[in-house]
């Protein structure tokens, strides 16, 4: 850092800048982080103040929640779920976190066992103290298991093996399958059937997306997994993010519309060099 | 302090990365190379955190003999062996090289290869036409499946490039969808983090 | 139950049996399929084909050994090709497997050209926290990586990385490197190359990818951020075919097809199963 101080003067004139200050080739991008903060602070402020903010549409996956945690009651065989394979900061685990406290309040309230597996020895403690936390706020901390929060392993394959091997033990009636996820989402979808799991799955990994529309009964797509948390909490702060992500959606289609129009008329890719500062 | 030091951190390292992306000086100061060097230290303390927690699991296993226990046994000798192996011998020395070779890659390429037995069933198994959606999948699926195999072109000309037809334009199409309602998802999310408005990593609903 | 009822609830036994037998006689009695070669295969191969002797790819073996039947085809012809036109290699990996998987690959190719190690290629190695390390190597390879490639040998004993080389491959930047070739099985992978290295840099890239991730890739395909993509085992016969390698992907795509037709005829079977099942119970 001191290093990076002392070259200061003779790298600043290396980089292109505005007024000096904002690296030149990325300026128009950070206007549009501070836009798209902007728009995102605005609509929880809103969310938390009351206001009528435009509400989350009706996601099938999500209300299916309650019945598949229902479905395992009854048939008295636990719940499982899993954030994949995902890494701790990555934001489709942090959707996950929101959601497991959803699902370990309602095992909590019906007194349904709850698995949770993991191949992040990071995530094992964070999710092993949201279940607790769940549990705590359910009344119900003594129902808590540790033992039922596990991390199995930090490879795909041994993970994949061993949660084969507790679905044959355990046969869950409900699977829900919540993050990042590679090869081993086939696997595990046809693992749950073979068990006769209710599945419930939602990922942004366009690669397993297809194999989880044919293997589960529900499936939340790409970015549906960042309003789930939202849906099931219905926490202010989590719905304003979700309208702000989507009044962002709005303006990358106006610019989409803009620059296919630009295109027919022109050679030069106008929003991608302002985009990168380039004038 | 539990849940507010990591919050701040969390912000911290947020706010030092944004700095060094769009400002001049940040830039000149260096510090995402300076977290990144911290990263690569911390990943290899976590990596030391979770053999220990491993070690720990699998041992209370076999000591309270719970059902399973000698998968425990056998986990912990087999870590502790490969350990010892490869400090005496290297990774690369011949010992340690012949059971990556011969136990552990062909024992990951077989879970691999399950694969492809377990899209058998499920394509059989979900590719119904129950509904229109459920029709057009499976339509689109089978001439992508079998255009992009060399058997398609071989039974009908033309099919390879219909399959490309669907590759390129409909699929393309709905996947830089979902790639940007993701990204944007994504994004949304670690301005939470940056906030100090996503607690849920820190066993707490947001705030 | 009726046979159509019989058709719509097979039992998976006798689906994992009848792949299992269908892959089998494709790899001992191979059909000899003719292969298209498809669009972006011969714009990946063009791009390498447009580099003179001298120039640098870099390969990024981000992938572990699951993917090994459908990936290492790829390295094997994206090797030969390099080495065929005299580039300079140097390799690195993602995923920290990825190294010693294609070590002995490139190291074929490279005895088969009568390349050398250190002077025509290196192999750098999977290093923790890959992709910090990454974004390091852009400003110096040499610190980011510990002086050292993957087997312990100092960086500057070795004439492609030596300092004193007014040749070596000092930085992952368009100053030292000119393409970037990245096998892919996931993530981290080459969207990661992308990001940080070539559009930063202005490099071209090309992925060389399991087939479940190419319909995700062809986005950056036909936006001009990957130029071209091997798209799966397919892709892989088709590279060894324009680079004239060793056409060891053949029988696999064999087996691929062999594999489609089953799975479709069982899809067809359960249809009508369902739809004439559906009609005699009405």
């Amino acid at each position: 850092m001191l290093k990076g101080l002392f070259l200061m003067a003779e790298a600043a004139e290396e980089l292109p800048s505005v007024l000096g200050i904002f690296i030149q080739s990325v300026f128009v991008q950070f206007i549009l982080v501070l836009a798209f903060l902007g728009i995102v602070y605005m609509m929880i402020q809103r969310a938390r103040a009351g206001l009528p903010v435009p509400e989350i549409r009706k996601i099938p996956g999500l209300d299916a929640l309650d019945e598949a945690v229902g479905r395992a009651t009854e048939m008295g065989r636990p719940v499982h779920i899993t954030p994949g394979l995902g890494t701790v900061g990555a934001a489709e685990t942090l959707a996950f976190y929101a959601l497991l406290g959803h699902v370990a309040k309602l095992t909590a309230k019906y007194d349904t066992r709850l698995i949770q597996t993991n191949r992040n020895y990071l995530i094992y403690p964070i999710a092993e103290e949201i279940i607790r936390q769940a549990y705590l706020e359910a009344g119900r901390p003594d129902a808590f298991n540790a033992d039922d929060v596990m991390w199995l392993s930090d490879w795909q394959w041994s993970y994949t093996a061993a949660v084969m091997g507790i679905f044959r033990a355990e046969r869950p009636a409900a699977n829900i399958m919540f993050g990042y996820f590679y090869a081993e989402s086939m696997v595990l979808a046809e693992i749950g059937n073979q068990v006769g799991a209710i599945q419930v799955a939602g990922t942004t990994s366009t690669a397993q997306l297809p194999f989880f529309v044919a293997g589960c009964d529900y499936t939340l797509i790409g970015e549906e997994i960042y309003a789930a948390s939202a849906y099931v909490s219905k926490e202010p702060v989590l719905t304003g993010t979700v309208v702000g992500q989507d009044w962002g959606k709005v303006f990358v289609f106006a610019m989409i519309l803009v620059g296919t129009v630009i295109a027919n008329f022109s050679e030069t890719n106008i929003i991608k060099d302002i985009l990168n500062g380039v004038w | 302090m539990r849940k507010e030091l990591p919050m701040f951190i969390g912000v911290l390292a947020g706010l030092a990365v944004i700095f060094d992306r769009y400002f001049v000086l940040g830039r000149n100061l260096g510090l995402t190379a300076t977290l990144d060097d911290w990263s690569v230290v911390m990943d290899g303390m976590m990596f030391a955190v979770g053999f220990i927690n491993l070690t720990r699991l699998h041992y209370l296993n076999v000591k309270r003999r719970r059902a399973g226990f000698i998968y425990s046994i056998v986990l912990l000798v087999t870590m502790y062996g490969y350990l010892a192996l490869a400090l005496y011998e290297t990774v690369d020395g011949p010992n340690a090289t012949f059971i990556f070779d011969n136990v552990f890659r062909t024992m990951g390429s077989t879970m691999y290869g399950m694969i492809a037995f377990f899209i058998a069933s499920a394509a059989y198994r979900a590719f119904r036409v129950r509904t229109r959606e459920a029709t057009l999948m499976l339509v689109a699926a089978v001439l992508v499946m079998i255009g992009k195999a060399p058997v398609g072109d071989a039974l009908v000309a033309g099919w390879d490039p219909l399959a490309e037809w669907i590759l390129n334009v409909i699929n393309t199409g709905g996947m830089k969808g979902i790639l940007l309602g993701a990204y944007l998802g994504a994004f949304a999310t670690a301005l939470r983090v940056l906030l100090g408005l996503e607690r849920a990593h820190l066993g707490g609903a947001a705030k | 139950m009726n046979f159509w009822d019989r058709m719509q609830d097979i039992d998976v036994r006798i689906i994992y049996i009848v792949i299992f037998l269908v892959c089998t006689i494709a790899v001992i009695k191979p059909l000899g399929l003719p292969i298209a070669i498809s669009n972006t295969t011969v714009q990946a191969f063009e791009t390498m084909d447009s580099l003179e002797p001298g120039d640098v790819v870099w390969l990024d073996a981000a992938y572990s050994p699951g993917s090994e039947s459908e990936l290492n085809p790829m390295v094997l012809a994206v090797a030969h090709h390099a080495f065929k036109k005299d580039l300079k290699v140097v390799t690195f990996a993602l995923w920290n497997m990825g190294q010693k998987i294609v070590q002995p690959l490139i190291e074929d190719r490279a005895e088969h050209f009568g390349k050398e190690y250190g002077v025509d290629w290196v192999n750098l190695g999977f290093r923790p926290a890959a992709l910090m390390v990454l974004r390091a190597m852009r400003d110096g390879i040499h610190d980011a990586v510990g002086g050292v490639d993957d087997f312990g040998t100092p960086l500057s004993e070795l004439p492609l990385m030596d300092p004193d080389n007014p040749n070596a491959v000092l930085e992952l930047n368009d100053k030292y490197v000119d393409l970037i070739v990245v096998f892919e099985t996931g993530s981290p992978g080459t969207v990661d190359y992308l990001t940080y290295v070539a559009l930063e840099y202005d490099i071209p890239i090309f992925p060389a990818l399991v087939q479940v991730s190419v319909p995700g890739a062809l986005a950056y395909v036909q936006s001009g951020d990957y130029s071209g993509l091997i798209p799966g085992l397919r892709g892989a016969a088709e590279y060894q075919i324009l680079a004239g390698a060793p056409p060891t992907a053949a029988t696999g795509t064999d087996a691929q097809s062999l594999g489609a037709l089953a799975i479709t005829a069982f899809i067809i079977l359960g249809n009508l199963g369902y739809l004439l099942g559906r009609k005699n119970a009405a």
